[in-house]
């Protein structure tokens, strides 16, 4: 496929990456940040907005594969793919890995078979930005958060002084370093 | 609160209202001395700190574009605060005091190579007197007779395991966060949030602590939303005015008798570099070409471990828990210089984006499930001063203020290497000896909030930007007044010696002036 491979250089000589770690901690990665005009031929397809979505789901399953996050998440890189044209060339390069001419599609596939894809996927620009993306929606949603105790803001309750910030009972309570 | 007249040429002019630039202004004013603080973030209202670490993020921190290179984080080298209060709105306010060693580092290591070291040219003994003072005015936890804090679930676990494994000096940290009403402000309630901002005003922040009190004198004013552009000098060569940019784009001229510069590291190196003229072409008080370089960070690696039971990292206070028994100096470890275990918790997001990066599908289900029972540290250590390691300009490229980029190369040194590895293990070691049924050891990325160096104290000329007061040996009524001043980093979060550092040039500043040798 020398049209992925051109294009692939192309992002390489631009010097751009999505390297979860070259990002703040909350700061989206450089993909989402504009910075070239419009990119009318780079539309996702539904095919693409919903292989997008499985992807997600695929990376972070903690949810049910219909459940509006992930959709949430196609919609982001959807709107990232218009807003720039390296961005669009990269997130392309990522569906056409997944959507290999003349193989069934990523979203037909059984869920062993996507995550043979995913894994082969892993550390390529998409994913990461995938990867981050999906914590930043998945990971954000309280009803997901009592599942598995995450309790966030306590402000509202007087804060966890009354909430058992103190309450483990599987350790010998600390006896040193509590005097002034 | 007053307000001075841009062609007022008696004020003060510090650049910055954190640590350094908040405690600064406030020093000076409440010693009678006019100051104009300029601030390039934003002042935020009370309702406008909420426990939501993704909502606060970008209220808080400072997201012009920066350029990294060599190992820095490509478009987010380092972390720093855009905001009224700078990084003490993020910091964890922990506040352990530097070592006697650490201040004699060349002394102590011996020249090493590809090492800029130094020691630094003030003894403990001379600071000791404003750690005090520091600390009175923080509140910290563990001194004067201020109470420390309750050890929440996190802590409990720290401290069992680090015992576990043969640690001793173990205990919920100096912090500067009260634990019983202190100052006018409340007690700590467990919230949790620490780095988005305390909600309850327990943490000192200077926002509402220094910056109140300076607005209560008739020697102050705030201009928040202010972005200094660069200082100019008269043909004697001492700076007599700060140019900024205003909140509606519009550049002003503030005429001053002395400036100080607490911008945090790439700021400060920033407004330096770019006050050039014919008479320092290379910079304000850069004639060592040294502004900028010996730039220094403490590595931050986040550990997780998966506990036998329940402990809920999430409720309590971020670093209310320390363990400082790697903070000496041994060199039989493989490295020189020390480290900290500090506790930190991180919400499910955060462990994932940051800790587990390369960890996804079932497998990352399968760790978030058990939330609930995951303990988290940080561990973080000295870093040694290197020329190469440095805070320049872009050439070309501008930000939305016409200001050149700051470009910020980073690379660890092999003490740090060998250091971290090390740290690694033994903070590995903490949780597994509690019977953790997994250990996860993060990438270093996580950009550093500590930063240090790229203007630092010095006795030769050649080799520092400033004496030991924070004035800059070129221009003596500049001075240099935040973390840039460190000749060497130590292990220790670096908040209290700013401040410290800064109260010391403030009486030095007050001296100079009724002297009328500035």
């Amino acid at each position: 496929m020398p049209d992925l491979i051109t294009r692939r250089s192309f992002a390489r000589r631009l010097g751009i990456t999505v390297a979860a770690g070259g990002a703040g901690v909350f700061l989206a990665p450089a993909l989402l940040q504009a910075n070239t005009a419009g990119v009318e031929d780079a539309a996702m397809s539904a095919t693409d907005i919903a292989s997008i979505a499985m992807y997600s789901y695929t990376l972070c399953p903690m949810l049910p594969p219909t459940d509006p996050h992930y959709r949430e998440v196609a919609a982001t890189v959807s709107q990232a793919t218009r807003q720039n044209r390296a961005t669009a060339a990269l997130i392309r390069d990522g569906l056409n890995a997944i959507n290999m001419p003349g193989k069934p599609l990523f979203i037909a596939l059984v869920p062993d078979q996507r995550a043979d894809i995913v894994r082969s996927q892993q550390g390529t620009p998409l994913f990461n930005y995938l990867h981050w993306l999906t914590a930043e929606s998945v990971l954000r949603d309280p009803t997901l958060w009592k599942k598995i105790g995450y309790q966030g803001s306590a402000i509202e309750f007087g804060g966890y002084l009354n909430r058992g910030f103190d309450d483990i009972d599987w350790l010998p309570k600390p006896t040193l370093g509590l005097a002034s | 609160m007053n307000t001075f007249a841009l062609e007022d040429n008696s004020v003060v002019v510090v650049i910055g209202s954190g640590a350094g630039g908040g405690t600064l202004a406030n020093e000076l004013a409440q010693r009678g001395i006019n100051v104009v603080c300029l601030e390039a973030g934003k002042r935020l209202a009370p309702d406008e700190v909420v426990n939501d670490e993704a909502v606060m993020f970008p209220r808080l921190t400072w997201l012009d574009k920066r350029i990294g290179t060599g190992s820095a984080g490509k478009e987010f080298p380092v972390w720093t605060c855009k905001t009224v209060g700078g990084t003490t709105m993020h910091w964890t306010a922990s506040c352990p005091r530097m070592q006697e060693y650490e201040l004699r580092a060349l002394s102590t290591y011996g020249p090493m190579s590809n090492t800029s070291l130094v020691d630094w040219p003030i003894s403990l003994a001379e600071l000791e007197p404003y750690y005090d003072r520091a600390e009175d005015k923080m509140g910290v936890t563990g001194t004067h007779g201020i109470a420390r804090l309750p050890g929440n679930n996190n802590y409990q676990v720290l401290e069992a395991g680090a015992r576990a494994i043969g640690y001793k000096d173990i205990d919920t940290n100096n912090v500067a966060i009260n634990s019983a009403p202190r100052d006018g402000r409340p007690p700590c309630l467990q919230l949790g949030f620490c780095t988005s901002g305390c909600v309850v005003h327990a943490k000192w922040s200077t926002l509402y602590t220094e910056i109140s009190k300076a607005e209560q004198t008739t020697h102050f004013e705030l201009r928040p939303q202010c972005m200094a552009v660069n200082i100019t000098h008269d043909a004697q060569g001492r700076v007599d005015s700060v140019v900024y940019r205003d909140k509606s784009g519009q550049l002003l001229t503030q005429k001053a008798r002395l400036v100080c510069v607490a911008g945090n590291a790439v700021e400060t190196t920033r407004i330096l570099l770019n006050s050039k003229s014919p008479r320092f072409p290379h910079g304000l008080a850069n004639s060592s070409g040294q502004v900028g370089r010996n730039y220094m960070h403490h590595f931050a690696v986040p550990i997780i471990g998966i506990m036998p039971g329940e402990v809920n990292m999430h409720r309590g206070t971020h670093q209310a828990g320390i363990v400082k028994d790697e903070r000496h100096n041994d060199p039989g470890r493989g490295f020189n210089g020390g480290f900290l275990f500090l506790t930190v918790p991180f919400s499910p997001e955060i462990v994932s984006k940051i800790v587990l990066p390369n960890v996804w599908g079932e497998r990352l289900s399968g760790i978030m499930q058990q939330y609930s029972r995951m303990a988290a540290m940080l561990v973080h250590g000295e870093d040694l001063p290197q020329e190469s390691n440095r805070i320049s300009l872009h050439p070309t490229e501008v930000d939305q203020n016409g200001l050149p980029v700051p470009v910020v190369h980073y690379e660890d040194h092999p003490n740090t290497v060998a250091m971290k590895a090390f740290a690694a293990e033994r903070g590995k070691a903490i949780y597994q000896q509690l019977g953790a049924s997994e250990v996860f050891v993060a990438p270093d990325v996580f950009p550093a909030t500590h930063n240090m160096g790229v203007a630092r104290m010095g006795t030769d000329k050649t080799r520092s930007v400033c004496n030991s007061w924070g004035q800059t040996h070129d221009v003596d009524n500049l001075f240099v007044s935040d973390g840039s001043l460190f000749p060497t980093a130590g292990c220790e979060n670096p908040t209290l010696t700013i401040v410290a550092l800064v109260m010391r040039q403030a009486d030095y500043i007050e001296q100079q002036i009724n002297k009328q040798a500035l």
